[in-house]
């Protein structure tokens, strides 16, 4: 990572709290609803909100090889791309985000903090997470004909903190619902699922992937269930084909899906906001 | 002469015996529903009904109160219930071109089941296509197809990618699209590090860079086509499901209105339509929305209004018993031609088929409508309306305004409905001639009149049909039971409102009124039947309510501010009898007139004329009663004399020819010099041969010159000279019959002047001999002896006159000039 300018971070709240959750923020819709996503987490959950906005370091230096070109995704025109131009879009980028960070902390009453770093997206991100206790982001990232973003996939390979996925359309809502597989990944998700459960005093849905499992393999996995679930008030499903995760998935319009990262493949399928368990 | 007999009390009043029929109250007496006296204007209706022809609309003329609409009604009632029910009408869209919804004829009743039908239809459609939409096979076809584009795009795009890996390229998201770049481990080659390279590896990375850049162009350029495609496969499926969805309703609906042509073509247009639109009826939710939204934002969202596939149903039939017969109060151009409602939306109006109203004529069409046709022709545009729809046999409903051109907002023309309606106005006699002078159309599109008598013949027959109409009234109006003596005195006083003692009226609307008084006189005597005195008490209150300009001036005339004698004898002075009009109420009061004679050449001053306040009709009594002076009198030598004629006291205009007679007398008493009774009043007009010819308000005349004798003190002498041709006339009121009874007051029915004068000096008027002269001391001598005395006088004058000037006419020559000028 080069050229690590920091931004002054402020305190909107007097209580001070050393956990914090990550969102990444660049100027596009999506990724300003994943910051409204991560404030009413961060409210959720009483912690701090810590937004980064990494000025891509590949897109200045494609900016200054003479011979390359940008291709206009609509049009296909080419055009010359210029190092001040860039320049000036992340100058823009970093001004709207701190007027979005501004509006969205002040009506929840959190503190943050806003930092630009210039380096790889990913790299940057992935520093980041090691000291928040989640990382929030937008739905659809950049990559074209892709409804998740090359860096949340980037992210979801190497997956360290829970990763909630929103968009303009699908924010953080309650109730909370949760696919349990049995999976290490899966425990998580079910922990971090009562845990925000708890927060909101909703009832939990718990979806039980049991796909191809015997009677006893499912029994195990019911008992696995049992002391997480204490003291919880609880939907269980037991879905047992794909096909029927599939309906589930499509009836799923609202609350907030929490999916473990072995089953991140269903992302895609989902309307609402998606937290992922690493 | 023929001596003049007064006349007997029972000349005077022409009582009502319905003895013979036995009745003691209309209690008894079977009501009469059909209108008597009205046969004309009966037949006039019954063609006009009969007549099923383009025209023969009918125009009900006559005064008011003759009972015009209850018998149109009535008749047109019995002949409607035993016609057809029209048919029912109903607006529906026109999809191809929203602002002229189109119209569909449906039997009687069935508009509803359609309106409903379709109303089931729109419902289950919703449904059927939201369950259809949300089904589990739609939504993975859809998602396949939209995947299947992106994996296209996504497959280009990779390939693409690996193609840039494996020259160690990258391709980078821009701001505003992608570019190509060289990487080093895992980032883009720095400039500086790039320019370290060797010329040749910059070249070749440039031109690798050249060639990805434009294979990723040609990826570009097929996005659109893709997507157009993406459209297109979306579109075919959701017809796909629509089509499955839709045509099993559909050929439910079709299935009964298999008859109606027009109807199945309407369905098939909504068909094409909802495959149209289908994504704008999408989804539990989203036409929920769709409802609730504004048109406005429809309109501007260009979205479809979910009230396309309603009915309007304009005309229900289904009530109806028969044809319908409507009769509306308040005929503006609105409510006769029906209108386009709208409603503001955001500052702007909007309006749809579901907005239509009906008008009268759409409720009356294939039956009858009755209209007040002042009212039509008072409310504006009201009669161009009707008149226009019954021209064009159609009803095209346009706001007036539109007419005019001043309004322009989005308006609707909806499809004209076919008119087969029988239009039937109702109005004065006035207005029908002035409609029928000066009004083209209407005489081609109003071609039966029904013309209403005001009065009947007054038979025996006749009376008792009068009672019976009584009988009917008491019962639909709830009174008293009409004792007989007061259905007797009804039927006196309705021949008195005719003023003439052998008709009746038949404006019953003021028989009605007095019953209904006469009934309030009964209850607050507590009586259970209604007797004659309290009709005769409602007739007085009635009189009482209305007379005191009559008492007025009759209070003048007893103070003597106004000159009126009632008694003794004088020159050139008598009483004319006058009637004066005001308003409902009509009463007589007697007026002076005076003659004057003097010197001159035969000419009779009419002082009202030469005063301007004589109507035409007065001065050619006045012109006819000096040639009647000269042909009597001017046989020999012409008259010699001037005269002068006034209406005492009269400050207001005189106009009519009655006191003509009254004149003459006056005229011949002044040149005879025979005293005029002034215990006599008089009235009549006079013609060249001195006879005496009829009046009018006889009645009211004779009781205002007894009214003020009474109020003096009868004297036995009075009485009123009236011309004979006005006894059928007499219906005086029970005074002065009384009066006559005891000798106190006498009417005398005068045919001639002769006649006239002898009664007013007690003078014979003597008969001319063979040898041209008149008896001694005869009216008739007096005149001429005096009028040869005027002619000597005259002639003396003349001649010394003549004398006089002929003597200067010596000196002067001009002078014969000016004396023939003059």
């Amino acid at each position: 990572m080069d050229g690590d300018n920091t931004m002054e971070n402020r305190i909107a709240q007097d209580t001070e709290t050393t956990e914090e959750i990550l969102v990444a923020v660049d100027a596009s819709p999506h990724s300003l609803a994943a910051l409204a996503a991560a404030a009413d987490l961060a409210a959720l959950l009483g912690q701090k909100l810590h937004a980064l906005y990494v000025e891509d370091i590949n897109l200045l230096r494609l900016a200054g090889l003479p011979f390359c070109r940008e291709v206009g995704s609509y049009t296909a025109s080419v055009r010359l791309l210029d190092t001040r131009s860039i320049e000036r879009t992340f100058e823009r980028s970093a001004a709207a985000i701190q007027r979005s960070i501004e509006r969205v902390t002040q009506t929840r009453r959190i503190s943050y903090t806003f930092r630009v770093v210039r380096g790889g997206v990913t790299d940057a991100l992935a520093a980041a997470s090691q000291s928040a206790t989640f990382v929030s982001l937008g739905r659809v990232g950049h990559s074209p004909g892709r409804r998740i973003g090359s860096t949340t996939q980037m992210l979801l390979q190497r997956l360290e903190r829970p990763l909630l996925i929103a968009s303009a359309s699908a924010q953080l809502r309650p109730p909370f619902t949760v696919l349990f597989s049995g999976s290490p990944a899966s425990r998580n998700a079910l922990q971090l699922a009562v845990n925000l459960a708890r927060k909101n005093e909703r009832v939990l849905t718990v979806w039980i992937w049991a796909k191809e499992q015997s009677i006893e393999q499912i029994e195990e996995l019911l008992r696995g269930l049992v002391s997480p679930l204490q003291g919880v008030a609880f939907d269980g499903v037991l879905v047992q084909t794909s096909d029927q995760l599939h309906t589930l998935l499509a009836q799923h319009t609202q609350g907030t899906l929490i999916l473990p990262v072995d089953q991140a493949e269903w992302i895609s399928s989902v309307e609402t906001a998606v937290i992922v368990a690493p | 002469v023929t001596p003049v007999q007064s006349l007997t009390a029972e000349q005077l009043y022409r009582r009502c015996d319905l003895s013979a029929h036995a009745f003691a109250s209309t209690a008894e007496l079977e009501g009469l529903q059909e209108f008597i006296g009205q046969e004309r204007a009966s037949q006039a209706i019954d063609l006009a009904i009969r007549m099923r022809r383009r025209g023969y609309n009918m125009f009900a003329l006559g005064s008011a109160g003759t009972g015009k609409l209850s018998l149109v009604r009535k008749r047109v009632e019995e002949c409607a219930a035993g016609e057809p029910r029209p048919p029912d009408w109903c607006y529906v869209n026109n999809f191809e071109h929203p602002s002229k919804p189109g119209v569909l004829r449906l039997p009687a009743g069935m508009g509803r089941t359609f309106r409903s039908d379709m109303q089931r239809f729109t419902d289950d459609l919703r449904t059927g296509l939201s369950a259809a939409f949300e089904s589990e096979e739609v939504q993975v076809r859809r998602q396949r197809l939209t995947e299947e584009v992106q994996e296209q795009q996504q497959a280009s795009l990779v390939e693409l990618q690996e193609k840039a890996r494996a020259r160690n390229l990258a391709l980078l998201r821009t701001p505003a699209g992608l570019a190509f770049a060289p990487l080093r481990d895992g980032n883009v080659l720095p400039p500086e590090e790039f320019e370290k390279l060797s010329a040749e590896d910059q070249e070749r990375i440039k031109n690798e860079v050249e060639t990805l850049q434009q294979e990723l162009q040609r990826v570009l350029y097929k996005v659109p086509g893709w997507e157009r495609e993406l459209r297109q496969r979306m579109r075919s499926l959701h017809e796909e499901v629509t089509g499955f969805v839709l045509n099993d309703l559909m050929d439910e609906v079709v299935k009964r209105y298999q008859d109606f042509p027009q109807v199945l073509s309407y369905l098939e247009a909504v068909r094409k339509d909802v495959i149209t639109h289908v994504l704008d009826f999408l989804g539990g939710e989203k036409s929920s929305e769709a409802e609730s939204e504004s048109p406005m934002t429809q309109f501007l969202n260009g979205k479809a209004n979910p009230r396309r596939y309603q009915v309007n149903l304009l005309v229900d039939s289904s009530e109806l018993a028969g044809a319908p017969v409507i009769y509306e109060s308040n005929p503006t151009y609105l409510n006769l031609i029906g209108r386009v409602e709208q409603f503001v939306q955001m500052g702007a109006l909007f309006t749809d088929f579901m907005l239509i109203k009906s008008g009268c004529l759409h409720r009356a069409n294939g039956g009858y409508l009755i209209l007040d046709a002042l009212r039509v022709l008072t409310t504006p545009y009201g009669w161009e309306g009707l008149k226009r729809a019954l021209q064009f046999g159609e009803i095209r409903i346009e706001s007036p305004l539109e007419m005019l051109s001043l309004t322009t907002t989005i308006s609707l023309e909806p499809e004209p409905i076919p008119l087969d309606v029988k239009v039937v106005l109702l109005g004065d006699r006035t207005l029908y001639y002035l409609l029928s002078l000066y009004d083209a159309d209407f005489n081609e599109l109003f071609k039966i009149s029904a013309d209403f008598e005001d009065e009947l013949e007054r038979t025996p027959t006749s009376e008792l049909l009068y009672a019976r109409v009584i009988a009917e009234i008491v019962r639909k109006e709830s009174l008293r039971p009409f004792e007989r003596s007061a259905v007797e005195r009804l039927i006196e006083h309705s021949a008195r409102i005719v003023a003439d003692s052998e008709r009746l009226t038949t404006q019953l609307r003021a028989i009605v009124d007095l019953m209904q008084q006469a009934d309030y006189w009964a209850g607050q005597q507590e009586a259970t039947t209604v007797a004659s005195e309290h009709v005769q008490q409602a007739i007085d209150a009635y009189n009482r309510r209305l007379s005191r300009i009559e008492e007025k001036m009759r209070e003048e005339v007893v103070r003597r501010t106004l000159f009126i004698d009632t008694d003794g004898e004088k020159v050139g002075q008598i009483n004319a009898l006058s009637v004066v009009q005001m308003g409902n109420y009509a009463f007589g009061h007697p007026t002076r007139i005076t003659a004057s004679i003097r010197l001159g050449r035969g000419e009779v001053v009419d002082i009202e004329r030469e005063a301007q306040m004589g109507g035409p009709i007065h001065s050619k009594g006045v012109l006819i009663l000096s040639s009647f002076l000269r042909a009597r009198y001017e046989l020999e030598r012409p008259l010699s004399l001037a005269a002068s004629l006034v209406f005492e006291q009269s400050y207001g205009g005189v106009e009519g020819d009655s006191a003509s007679s009254t004149e003459l007398y006056a005229l011949l008493s002044a040149i005879s010099g025979a005293p005029i009774s002034q215990s006599l009043a008089v009235t009549g007009s006079v013609n060249q041969l001195g006879q005496v010819q009829a009046i009018g308000g006889v009645n009211e005349k004779i009781e205002g010159f007894f009214d003020l004798c009474a109020a003096r003190g009868l004297n036995g002498e009075q009485g009123a000279l009236i011309p004979s041709a006005n006894v059928k006339h007499l219906m005086l009121k029970q005074e002065v019959v009384e009066a006559v009874r005891a000798g106190k007051f006498h009417i005398y029915p005068i045919e001639t002047i002769d006649q006239g004068i002898e009664v007013l000096t007690g003078i014979p008027v003597g008969e001319r001999q063979p040898d041209g002269s008149y008896p001694e001391g005869t009216i008739n001598r007096r005149v001429v002896d005096r009028l040869k005395e005027l002619a000597e006088a005259r002639r003396k004058a003349e001649a010394k006159e003549g004398e006089r000037r002929r003597k200067p006419a010596l000196r002067r020559q001009p002078r014969g000039r000016q004396a023939s000028a003059q």
